[in-house]
């Protein structure tokens, strides 16, 4: 079975200003910042752009939160920014947002590997193509783990071997990832012999 | 082949599915050669001779009911191995033509099918099953047509959307696949569902399959085989199940496995459908003991040269690593170092 080196692994590129776009959608979560600003600074010579440009920012670290990044974000000259205090809330948000969405968006989205792949879900959901949509992963490598088994999703996942939060088998994190579950496949890792299981190591720090 | 059906072999727990005597002379061996790589080897899915299982384009044989019966029990337990996304409906319908269209003409002892405009009549005998129902309208059928049709059909059936210069894993039925699952495959491109394929992606054999399948056309299917192995006549070798199967990869011997060991080999047939534009790909599923193929005294020499020399990553992909030696021990007295002759058949 290829544990590793699984073609449908996403790879994401540098996120990067879409002038055909008519509206732009920014998604951001903790270091997913930087990104999103560097785009803003490419737009900085279109007032007409920013101005129907929306960010919808969760920095999760209570230190980065407060006024910062919305100060920021407003700084490069974005009126409507909302800042989230859960992931859960920002998507929710997001989801809404897209309900009414006008032909011509653009979607950008910044973050950790995990926080992307739960934004393309839902951009998924409302059948936006792949070239209405870029993301450029940052941050944590930390997986969402589907298991094949009993249908849990385990957050967080930093290790080649995981606990599954549903039926507790011990689940090896495959690299076959999953758009529309917006996860990695987890598959019983002592199946064939039970407790016979590879070293458990931080494989996705 | 006459088809005297066996309805009550089983494909679980006594495991009572056995090949007769004609069953194995038709096998569809899918080693040409005495080693095995990666290739595209698609070919016309033309008529086959008479008695093989290409001699139609769907086949049906003596393990049709017992395969039927399987797949409702599977189905009962865990309704998610079939999935249709809400787009493909006039894909399933067009899947259910194909079907029932192919099994009546070639099958007419076994089933039938009346049309007067929309309103259809299938006859499935030895399922017992005689059903009235309006061609295109959902509500005259119990289940989604797809689900009702390939209930009635041996083989798993994946049915791909073509858009964006893609396919798309959008619908199926898939109960007896060897270690993919639909439910988390459902969504992909032709690519991501191929990925936990080792070597071949480099080989290029995806980037050369899509190119043709994008311009297969309508009324020209075409075919390939594929193989792996698998511990048991054991058609469910899902990965949702794999905790109740594994296990059985530890109890190969040298001395069991001709009895516990089978060849599993996929005929997979690809047509393209005349309303929707999809691809269908029938994914059928055939098993033979290692006891069984040693009868055909050409297969036994040539299974042993192509599992002892079958390249590391696909001893490991195909899930044979924990018993391959044991598969090769077991062959060892039944190959005499005898040139084969080239080509699958029994010679």
């Amino acid at each position: 079975m290829l544990v590793t080196g699984i073609k449908s692994k996403p790879v994401y590129a540098p996120l990067r200003y879409d002038a055909g776009g008519r509206y732009h959608v920014m998604l951001g979560q903790e270091v997913g910042e930087a990104p999103l600003l560097r785009v803003l600074g490419d737009m900085s010579g279109s007032p007409e752009a920013l101005a129907r440009t929306r960010v919808l920012y969760v920095p999760l670290r209570a230190a980065a939160a407060g006024a910062a990044p919305a100060a920021a974000f407003g700084g490069a000259g974005v009126a409507d920014v909302r800042i989230f205090g859960t992931t859960a809330a920002l998507l929710e948000a997001f989801r809404d947002l897209l309900g009414r969405a006008l032909m011509g968006t653009r979607l950008y989205v910044a973050g950790p590997e995990s926080f992307i792949g739960l934004a393309m879900k839902i951009a998924l959901e409302f059948n936006l193509n792949k070239d209405e949509i870029r993301a450029e992963e940052c941050g944590t490598r930390a997986r969402r783990v589907y298991c094949i088994h009993c249908r849990t999703t385990t957050e967080n996942v930093r290790t080649n071997i995981v606990t599954c939060g549903g039926c507790t088998r011990s689940l090896l994190v495959r690299d076959h990832y999953s758009r529309r579950l917006a996860a990695y496949m987890g598959v019983m890792a002592d199946a064939e012999v039970p407790g016979e299981l590879p070293p458990i190591r931080e494989v996705f720090a | 082949m006459s088809t005297a059906f066996k309805p009550d072999e089983t494909f679980r727990d006594s495991f009572t599915f056995r090949n007769s005597e004609a069953a194995i002379r038709r096998f569809p061996m899918p080693f040409p050669e005495d080693n095995y790589m990666y290739s595209v080897n698609i070919e016309p899915h033309t008529a086959g001779p008479p008695g093989s299982v290409t001699e139609f384009p769907i086949d049906i044989d003596e393990h049709y009911v017992a395969e039927c019966k399987e797949r409702a029990l599977v189905l009962a337990a865990e309704p998610l191995r079939f999935q249709a996304l809400p787009h493909m409906m006039s894909a399933q319908w067009d899947c259910l033509e194909l079907i029932m269209e192919s099994l009546a003409r070639d099958y007419p002892q076994h089933f039938a099918l009346a049309r007067a405009g929309n309103r259809w009549h299938w006859i499935n005998r030895p399922l017992g099953i005689n059903r009235h129902f309006t061609f295109g309208e959902a509500s005259s059928l119990d289940r989604q047509p797809l689900d009702f049709i390939t209930r009635q059909a041996q083989g798993d059936w994946v049915v791909m959307d073509q858009r964006e210069g893609d396919l798309w894993t959008e619908a199926g039925m898939v109960t007896t696949q060897a270690d993919w699952s639909l439910d988390f495959d459902v969504g992909m491109t032709f690519k991501e569902w191929h990925g936990p394929v080792p070597i071949a992606h480099e080989l290029g054999v995806f980037d050369r399959a899509l190119k043709f399948l994008l311009n297969l056309r309508l009324g020209a299917p075409v075919r390939r085989l594929n193989w792996t192995m698998t511990v048991h006549p054991r058609l469910d070798t899902s990965p949702e199940n794999y905790p109740f199967w594994g296990p059985d990869r530890a109890a190969v011997t040298a001395l069991n496995a001709g009895d516990l060991v089978n060849l599993r080999v996929e005929l997979q047939g690809l047509w393209r459908l005349p309303r929707s534009n999809a691809v269908v790909f029938s994914i059928r599923c055939y098993l033979i003991s290692l006891r069984e193929l040693v009868t055909v005294a050409k297969w036994g020499r040539r299974v042993h040269r192509v599992l002892k020399n079958l390249h590391p990553e696909l001893v490991d992909y195909k899930g044979l690593a924990r018993y391959r030696d044991a598969v090769v021990e077991w062959l060892a007295p039944y190959d005499d170092g005898v040139p084969t002759t080239p080509g699958t058949a029994p010679e």
